[in-house]
């Protein structure tokens, strides 16, 4: 009740008393993409992808930074891990991937995971119980990699061994880990019945963000998006995200009570992956788990970890979504069907912005190939087919538009449109479409209205020669 | 009159929840990597599953339940989600059965199987009758 009257009160607020067509300037939602392609080693693919993610309008491309591949296998002598000249490191995949992007407008996102095995903790187990680099990857070995890499874009490094190609782009994205809330991505979660890893992880992303800082004072440091869905008991081998914010904040129980904490933790903006294994609107069964409507869970934690000085800079965190996706059916049997993946998408994104997140990452923009591991194993998810014709998805992702019938009536209108001003939504009538309203994007590009309309209509958003997706509202 | 309508189908529906619900897990259709990403959920039914259905998957938009009267069912606390739950798990389905990849473990618990839709159909139907019944002065109080 409470979440339902707090965003009825935001949305009220939006629009304006009365008004149709008009709004205040509602927040921004910017958009990004990843695909393992965006880091080919053949930059002839990747350049051609990189231009499919500007035509999906993707404003953010998150690239992932592995850091066993980057650093050396082994540790050799003389190894300066802070320096991002040092030869050990290679980094020529991944410097191409960053002047692709920010060539084509892009900002990247640099996402680091997986530890070299040098930089793992001491009493390893095998592979089968933590898989390679999720082993207590030590906090100040991560700094130190943080500190190279965020050196390197930080817009002043050039390349000793390519130094005709200039200054690296500056990167003002990183974010620290990824699902840390897994075992498949940190070991370990649990220490004789105790959890253990949200503190495990606080120290990395402190040494993480303190060395990031140094190396580049306007970078911004995100948290490892977790997993949506945990096991909340002892010992299992996913952590309810909700458990993990409150132990990573030290704020104890359902009440939120800070606890003692001497190192908190310190990060720029919050994040989480809202995977749903159902349609957007729809939530998680477990009050602990977060999926794409339960965002508020989790802002929550961090409002009143700010509020109590358990995040810093004790300010206003923005907060992102940086893993959402759902396979479509073609290609994969069991995915869902083009139409609904489309409307999916363009719903998430609302139901998300609606929330107060800033920020999306779809994921991926491209079909991954089934091969042999088949569909089940592999995700179909993407904006494109692999052979790179567009899916409906993408449609719904470059001019995201949602119709609903509000309680009174009322007919509420959102979307992203293709650049700010005005634009119109149309109806559809016997003899083609009408126009219904005129509201106007912000400098931001969303655009939030409400109208009176009864009736079971089919809309549409369009701008220039441009036209959203149709969207179908029930009667009242 | 429609409160009473709604709490006597509400009643209905918490009767046949047995005490020790069976668990199932639901992961994203076409999940690539459906053992992170499984949703673990209570159920009154044992062995079906009924989200691998059209049904199941889009409850929300075209499931047993609308998303304000699930949003509701929800605002009522453990016995509200619970009931939320078991409808959108119950609904008919009309597709062949669970692919492998979208119910991904079920527990071999037996439960009231198809007998439990057959009983919130004939109880739904008891309450509306009731409630009619009640409407037109044919039962007093």
């Amino acid at each position: 009740m409470k979440r339902a009257a707090v965003v009825l009160a935001f949305v009220g607020l939006a629009l304006g008393a009365g008004s149709a067509g008009a709004a205040a300037t509602p927040h921004n939602l910017k958009l990004g993409v990843t695909d393992p392609v965006l880091t080919a080693s053949d930059p002839a693919l990747r350049d051609e992808w990189m231009a499919r993610a500007v035509s999906a309008r993707a404003g953010l491309v998150l690239l992932g930074v592995d850091w066993s591949r980057v650093a050396p296998a082994r540790r050799p002598t003389g190894f300066v891990a802070a320096d991002p000249a040092d030869p050990a490191y290679r980094w020529e995949t991944l410097d191409g991937a960053v002047r692709s992007a920010v060539a084509q407008g892009m900002q990247p996102l640099l996402a680091i995971d997986v530890a070299p095995a040098w930089a793992e903790g001491s009493n390893r187990p095998s592979l089968a119980v933590a898989p390679a680099g999720t082993w207590q990857p030590q906090p100040a070995e991560l700094g130190r990699f943080a500190e190279a890499l965020a050196a390197r874009y930080s817009g002043r490094f050039v390349d000793p061994v390519n130094p005709a190609a200039g200054p690296l782009p500056r990167v003002r994205y990183f974010q620290i880990w990824a699902e840390e809330n897994l075992s498949v991505h940190l070991n370990p979660l649990w220490e004789g019945g105790k959890l253990v890893a949200p503190q495990h992880y606080r120290e990395m992303l402190n040494a993480a963000y303190a060395a990031i800082h140094r190396a580049n004072s306007r970078a911004r440091v995100i948290v490892g998006g977790l997993a949506p869905y945990g096991d909340a008991k002892a010992g299992g081998s996913r952590i309810p995200p909700v458990w993990f914010w409150r132990s990573l904040l030290c704020l104890r129980g359902a009440r939120l009570r800070p606890l003692a904490c001497p190192q908190p933790a310190h990060f720029d903006i919050g994040a989480h992956n809202p995977i749903n294994v159902w349609a957007p609107s729809r939530g998680a069964v477990s009050p602990l788990d977060v999926s794409t409507p339960d965002i508020g869970r989790l802002t929550k934690i961090i409002k009143k970890a700010v509020a109590s000085r358990r995040a810093l800079p004790a300010k206003h965190k923005p907060f992102w979504a940086t893993e959402l996706w759902w396979d479509s059916n073609p290609p994969d049997p069991q995915g869902i069907p083009l139409g609904r993946h489309a409307r999916f998408v363009a719903k998430s994104l609302f139901v998300l912005w609606r929330q107060g997140v800033s920020a999306v990452i779809w994921w991926y923009l491209r079909d991954q190939s089934p091969g042999t591991a088949g569909f089940p194993a592999t995700q179909q998810s993407g904006l494109f087919f692999r052979e790179g014709q567009p899916k409906p998805a993408l449609r719904a992702f470059r001019f995201p538009f949602v119709a609903s019938r509000g309680k009174h009536g009322q007919v509420l209108l959102w979307g992203k449109a293709p650049s700010p001003g005005r634009l119109i939504v149309e109806r559809r009538r016997r003899r083609g479409w009408a126009p219904l309203a005129h509201p106007v994007a912000s400098s931001g590009r969303i655009f939030l209205a409400r109208v009176d309309a009864a009736g079971g209509l089919l809309l549409r958003a369009r701008q220039g020669g441009e036209r959203s997706l149709s969207w179908r509202v029930r009667r009242r | 009159m429609r409160k009473t309508t709604t709490l006597a189908l509400l009643l209905v529906l918490a009767m046949p929840l047995p005490a020790g619900a069976a668990v199932r897990v639901v992961a994203p259709p076409g999940n690539a990597e459906a053992d992170q990403y499984y949703q673990t959920l209570p159920s009154p039914t044992g062995p079906r599953a009924p989200d691998a259905t059209k049904k199941a998957r889009d409850a929300v938009r075209d499931g047993a339940l609308t998303e304000a009267t699930e949003q509701g069912l929800r605002q009522r606390g453990p016995t509200g989600l619970a009931l939320a739950t078991a409808v959108a798990q119950t609904a008919p389905t009309g597709e062949p059965g669970p692919s492998p990849a979208f119910a991904v473990r079920i527990s071999d618990e037996q439960g009231l199987g198809y007998l439990f839709p057959l009983i919130l159909a004939v109880a739904a139907a008891a309450a509306i009758a009731f409630a009619v019944a009640r409407r037109r002065g044919l039962v007093t109080r």
